[in-house]
């Protein structure tokens, strides 16, 4: 059994090998589930694979992270936060933005969400898989202090 | 029947029954041949009667057929007749001897002292009793022994008391004189004559008592009688009667026979008729009577009463029989008399009631027609009496109007004569009547002056005074004059050295009969005198004349020259004697042969009229053109003497001349100031109005006969526009008068009559006699249309700044027409701006307008049937209605704008320069209105105005629109290119590290210059973005920025570059701007990290930053030592990616663009100087006050 569960909804791939490549180099063993998009994301049988009935039995089903794109696809990013916000078992779900928009709006907006962190994705490799990887360990496990790895 | 007869009486006859009238005119004939026979014949006169009318009407018409001509012998009718349409017409002194009348003998009055009555074949019409009545009747009418002429079957003799027979074949009668005169039972009284006995005689007796007594024994035993009249009716009743007669039934009646009680009627009618033809006594015996008792026997007796034998009449009396006998001879006669007896009694009855009937019947008819004749006599004299009457009047007329005539012809005469002796004394010319002897008839006063005449000498023959004259046989000249009957004249002298002419004429009466001479001696002694005056005064006249020096003419009556002085004959080249005695109009060629010049000279004389300044221009060869001017009066001299015309001539040649030109000099003046546009008025010394032009009528609105007397100031200047009042004293035009120094270009407001105010430009001048100002000269135009024009253009003008404020199009429209409109307060204006394919209507600006014309047009299809506004985009021309209602054109327009008090409007093209059609302009009025000068500018202004304001606005904004997009696409590339470019370095720098040495020392190397171009563009993509984010920040408030703060944080933020470099930056006092302090932080970070990356290696950089006020703006600037920049890049350098250098010194160039960007962004500009190699100066100006975008208000 991994140590944590984390859903990433992504739509590109090259994204998506990033970030499992950055989990990896830091240590973070967990079942990863990735959506190409909201939508999916959002679906019937998504939300419920997510949060089976016999949910009070098998806790681990629920995610422990879910890492969110806000640049996908079919579905405006924020909805897809205003909608997994709004779904019970899932409302209480450390959230993180990864995302390659510069606007410092965004981060603002997403704040009010209820967004745990807000990761921009950087340009250099070796910064990305650093900056994600530390991220997601934090958030793992908040009692233990990380260096702030978000950008600006 | 003429015999006894002489003239003035009359010979009357009567025609009756004269039918259509000959027999009238028959007799009328033989009386009238008869009587022209006698001496003294008397008058005929015929009456002619007749009861039909119409057979009158042809009689009196005297009208026969030519047939007569058969009976009447042709002397007769030549006599009396005259032939006419083809017959015969009595002629009119026949026809007023007949007389002819609707009359009728039995029934009308008739008439009287006739002389010969003819009744033929009248009577044999009339019944027995009726023909008697008429004898009787003409034996009234006719005169003793006067004749009537019966028909043949006709006769007289019934009553041979009456007539006598004169010639019985004939039947001609003649009237015989009865004594006692029978009485005529004339027509008319026929009701009186038997109520001879009335009831009056009875009321006298009854006074006298014995005969009372003789009465009352009467009445118990005399019988029962009663007088009755031959047909029974009763006259008198005596006795008592009742057992025999009883009043019938019905109406009252008088007649026996109709009272007679039953069974006594027919006894007694008969008894009555035989008494009357037997005239004897008659009885019948035992008649029965229905009594009231029974039936009696009464022995009824009829006598007739010989003492009434006259009036005819009878006594019947009623006798009762015995009474036993009377029954046994009853009872006997009813059983003996058989019916036979009977049958006699009826047919008795029956006679005798036959005969009555008849009798009466003739009677009644009688009575009738002598009632008639008597009528038609009396009308008949009556219209004899009418015709005298106005035979009388109408002489009594005629005898009023000659005497009226004479009257009037003896007040004629009287005047003629009292004329004539007027005449002839006033005449004072002695004048003789002599008669054919040769003896004095009478003379007038003034002659009993010549021969010494007393009214005594009147019959004495002329030959006795004749020797007072010398030289002269009066005598043999008058008997000369009587014999040839032709007038003579001599001269002759008197006693007393008198002279006279003496005329001798013929005295010819009104009937041009030769009844004597007339003398007349008149007295020429003065004449005589008179010509040896008229003589010293041509003498006289001629040296007058000779002593002046003008040339001078005397003339007579008749404009013959009587003298002519020297100068006359110099000035005009005549000589003397070509002058004397000729007519003044033939004189030289001609020249002085002026009519009207005739006719004032003809005046001259008669009317005394003297001839002043009379101005001659002629043009002769020999003189040239002369000018003259004439003078003639009549030259007074002794009484008696002959009138004389002088006529004085003044050669003016040269002084018209000299006045003309000056005329023309004054008539110039006058006209400039009639013609000038400009107003033109003077004043005298205080003010007062002296003269003014029509220009300044026109423009002031006064006339010049309004303002006279008044002060100019006080009509025309007295208030200022704004409503303050403007004292004469304060006028500076007025102050001229005192100052005397002309004042010009004065621009001012006057007032005009209707109180309105208006723009002028004034000069005031001083008019001045020697060295005193007399008045003014004031010289105003009316500017209104200029100083509009210049408000027009400056309207444009604000038009053009509002626009360039950055004000959206449609707000500056509105502005502007609004503008427009409070410039040009009569017009509502509309803009109507076309969508961009042109065809359609999208914005309207029209703000005087109601909203539902802007929602109308908005939107509308462009179509020539819709309106002028349409018109005008299709045919990009004007389209003019002067007058909505009355134009047929728009009907759909017309009732959309009528409603919104348009009457009037026109529309104009907005053209773009490009020559595309952008709207139209309307200009739209309340009233219906015709294009002028003024609203042609005004319109054409509006029109430009909205069209460059248009094309560029609408160019700005597409220029706008691409800005925008430009934005967008560099705002997207810049965002967009990040991404993947991120993934390109990601993936580059992944590759490498897991391949690290596994591809050869040289693809490491490719590897890294990939990620380093990756690098540089990530590093450039970010600056782009940097740059548009300046841009894409809104400006959320511009407050005042201390720049010595911004300056501070600056520094601080380029700590670590400074450090490294060791700059020194120094700086002023900094001022504060209307910014944001984040950008001009920016801004000056930039600046300053530019001074120092771009320094010289050799001198360490010293950067100084100072600020000053300059106009409405702070100046910045920062100078450095640094490396400077080429001339020619100075202008380039803001461009944003512009780098001058290469990897020296890095950066993307993007720095000063955004520099230029945030300078710009507060209304600011940027720029630099800079010396190469020795360093630059960075300068940039920030408005200091807050600018109002929109402050720029129209």
């Amino acid at each position: 059994m991994y140590d944590c569960e984390i859903v990433l909804i992504e739509d590109n791939p090259a994204d998506v090998f990033l970030v499992q490549l950055a989990l990896k180099e830091n240590d973070v063993d967990c079942h990863m589930t990735t959506f190409t998009n909201g939508q999916e994301a959002l679906s019937q049988e998504a939300l419920r694979s997510l949060c089976p009935p016999q949910a009070s039995d098998t806790p681990a089903h629920i995610p422990d992270i879910i890492l969110l794109d806000l640049n996908t696809p079919k579905s405006d990013g924020f909805e897809v936060l205003v909608r997994l916000r709004a779904t019970p078992h899932l409302a209480n779900v450390p959230i993180a933005i990864i995302t390659s928009s510069q606007a410092t709006s965004d981060k603002a907006r997403t704040a009010l969400l209820g967004v745990t962190r807000y990761i921009h994705k950087p340009s250099q490799l070796e910064e990305f898989l650093s900056t994600v990887g530390l991220a997601v360990k934090e958030m793992l496990s908040p009692d233990r202090p990380t260096q702030r790895a978000d950008s600006m | 029947m003429f015999a006894g007869k002489g003239a003035g009486e009359e010979v009357r006859a009567c025609v009756v029954g004269c039918a259509s009238g000959e027999e009238a005119y028959s007799i009328a004939i033989q009386l009238s041949e008869y009587a022209s026979t006698l001496d003294n014949a008397p008058t005929i006169r015929v009456f002619a009667t007749d009861i039909d009318e119409a057979a009158l009407s042809t009689a009196r018409k005297g009208r026969y057929p030519e047939s007569i001509a058969e009976h009447v012998s042709p002397e007769r009718l030549e006599r009396f007749f005259s032939k006419q349409d083809g017959g015969w017409q009595v002629n009119r002194d026949l026809r007023e001897i007949c007389l002819f009348s609707s009359h009728s003998f039995i029934k009308d009055p008739p008439f009287s002292r006739l002389d010969l009555i003819s009744c033929r074949n009248v009577m044999i019409y009339l019944g027995q009793e009726l023909q008697r009545k008429i004898i009787s009747l003409f034996h009234y009418a006719l005169r003793p022994a006067g004749h009537l002429f019966l028909g043949p079957s006709e006769s007289a003799v019934s009553q041979p008391q009456l007539f006598g027979t004169v010639d019985k074949k004939h039947r001609i009668f003649q009237r015989k004189e009865t004594l006692p005169r029978p009485v005529v039972d004339f027509p008319l009284s026929d009701i009186g004559c038997p109520k001879l006995s009335g009831e009056k005689p009875r009321e006298t007796e009854e006074r006298d008592l014995p005969k009372r007594l003789e009465r009352i024994i009467l009445q118990r035993y005399r019988p029962a009688c009663v007088a009755v009249k031959e047909n029974g009716d009763a006259v008198y009743f005596s006795g008592r009667l009742s057992r025999y007669l009883e009043q019938p039934t019905g109406s009252p009646d008088a007649n026996v026979v109709s009272m007679a009680r039953e069974g006594m009627r027919i006894p007694l009618r008969t008894a009555l008729h035989r008494a009357a033809t037997a005239r004897e006594r008659v009885v019948q015996r035992l008649v029965s009577v229905q009594t009231n008792g029974g039936i009696s026997q009464v022995d009824p007796t009829v006598e007739p009463i010989e003492e009434f034998r006259d009036a005819n009449l009878y006594m019947i009396a009623f006798e009762d029989a015995s009474p036993g006998e009377s029954t046994q001879q009853s009872e006997a006669q009813v059983q003996t008399s058989s019916a036979e007896e009977t049958i006699r009694h009826l047919e008795d009855e029956l006679r005798s009631a036959q005969e009555h009937a008849q009798a009466m019947f003739e009677e009644l008819e009688s009575a009738n027609e002598e009632l008639k004749s008597a009528n038609e006599e009396y009308q008949s004299t009556n219209e004899e009496l009418e015709t005298s009457k106005e035979e009388l009047q109408s002489f009594n007329e005629e005898l009023g109007t000659v005497n009226a005539e004479l009257n009037r012809r003896v007040a004629e005469l009287d005047l003629t004569n009292s004329d004539l002796q007027n005449l002839l004394n006033s005449t004072r010319i002695a004048t003789v009547f002599l008669d054919m002897e040769l003896r004095i008839k009478s003379f007038t006063p003034a002659a009993g002056g010549v021969f010494r005449l007393i009214a005594g000498d009147v019959g004495r023959p002329i030959t006795d005074l004749a020797a007072q004259f010398t030289g002269v046989d009066l005598v043999s000249d008058i008997e000369e004059v009587l014999k040839t009957l032709t007038e003579r004249e001599r001269q002759l002298t008197g006693t007393g050295e008198r002279h006279y002419q003496l005329r001798i004429l013929p005295y010819r009466t009104v009937k041009n009969l030769i009844d004597g001479v007339v003398l007349t001696f008149m007295d020429v002694t003065t004449l005589q005198k008179a010509k040896r005056q008229a003589e010293d005064a041509k003498i006289y006249a001629e040296n007058i004349i000779r002593t002046v020096r003008g040339p001078l003419l005397v003339l007579d009556a008749d404009l013959r020259v009587q003298a002519a002085n020297q100068s006359f004959c110099y000035t005009f080249q005549v000589s003397e004697d070509e002058t004397k005695d000729a007519l003044l109009y033939a004189l030289g060629d001609g020249q002085w042969n002026i009519p009207e010049l005739r006719r004032v000279l003809g005046e001259v004389l008669p009317e005394k009229r003297a001839l002043t300044d009379y101005k001659v221009e002629y043009t002769s060869p020999l003189l040239g053109q002369k000018t003259m001017l004439l003078n003639a009066r009549e030259v007074l001299q002794q009484e008696g003497s002959v009138p004389l015309i002088l006529l004085a001539i003044e050669d003016i040649t040269e002084r018209t001349e000299a006045e003309e030109k000056m005329r023309h000099v004054t008539e110039f003046d006058e006209a400039v100031m009639t013609n000038m546009g400009e107003g033109l008025y003077t004043v005298d010394g205080v003010g007062f109005v002296t003269s003014m032009n029509p220009a300044a009528e026109k423009l002031l609105g006064w006339s010049f006969e309004e303002l006279r007397g008044q002060k100019m100031h006080d009509r025309t200047h007295h208030h200022h526009p704004d409503g303050t009042p403007f004292p004469a004293e304060e006028c500076p035009g007025l102050q001229v008068l005192t100052r005397g120094r002309a004042l010009s270009g004065q621009e001012d407001v006057f007032i005009r009559k209707d109180g309105t105010f208006f723009d002028v430009v004034y000069s005031s001048a001083p008019l001045r006699s020697g060295s005193e100002i007399i008045g003014l000269v004031v010289v105003f135009r009316d500017v209104t249309e200029r100083k509009r024009a210049e408000a027009l253009v400056s309207l444009q003008k604000q038009a053009f700044e509002m626009y360039a404020s950055g004000a959206p199009l449609m707000e500056v429209l509105a502005t502007f027409v609004r503008a427009a409109e409070r410039h040009h307060p009569e017009a509502v204006i509309a803009v109507h701006l076309l969508d961009e394919s042109g065809t359609r209507f999208e914005h309207t600006v029209a703000p005087g307008l109601p909203p539902d014309y802007t929602h109308a047009v908005d939107g509308m299809e462009v179509s020539s049937a819709i309106g002028p506004f349409c018109e005008a985009v299709l045919t990009r021309q004007r389209v003019v209605v002067a007058d909505v209602a009355a134009s047929a054109e728009f009907p759909n327009f017309a009732a959309f704008v009528l409603p919104l008090d348009i009457r009037a409007g026109w529309s104009m093209p907005i053209i773009a320069s490009t020559g595309r059609v952008l709207g139209t302009v309307a200009v739209y009025y309340s009233e219906p209105r015709v294009p002028n000068p003024a609203s042609n500018f005004f319109g054409e202004i509006v029109t430009r105005t909205a069209a460059i304001i248009v094309e560029r606005k609408q160019a700005e904004e597409a220029l706008r629109r691409l800005n925008e997009d430009l934005m967008h696409f560099a705002y997207a590339a810049s965002h967009d290119l990040q991404e993947p470019l991120r993934m390109v370095m990601t993936y580059t720098q992944l590759m490498a590290r897991e391949n690290k040495g596994a591809l050869g020392p040289q693809s490491d190397q490719f590897i890294a210059y990939a990620v380093e171009g990756a690098q540089r563009m990530e590093a450039l993509l970010r600056d782009l973005r940097e740059y548009w984010s300046v841009n894409e920040q809104k400006i959320e408030s511009l407050i005042p920025v201390d720049c010595d703060r911004v300056l501070e944080k600056a520094l601080a933020l380029l700590q670590m570059p400074i450090e490294e470099s060791g700059a020194v930056v120094t700086h002023d006092a900094l001022l504060t701007v209307i910014a944001e302090e984040l950008p001009l932080t920016l801004l000056f970070q930039n600046l300053i990290g530019n001074a120092i990356k771009y320094r010289r290696p050799e001198a360490p950089p010293h950067i100084h930053v100072s600020a000053r006020q300059r106009g409405g703006a702070v100046e910045f600037s920062v100078r450095d030592n640094g490396i400077g920049i080429e001339a020619a890049h100075l202008k380039t350098i803001f461009a944003p990616f512009k780098r001058l250098h290469g990897h020296e010194y890095p950066g993307t160039g993007i720095g000063l663009a955004i520099c230029q960007k945030i300078v710009e962004r507060y209304g600011g500009r940027i720029w630099v100087e800079s010396a190469y190699g020795e360093g630059s100066t960075f300068l940039f100006a920030i408005p200091a006050q807050k600018q109002e975008y929109s402050h720029v208000r129209l």
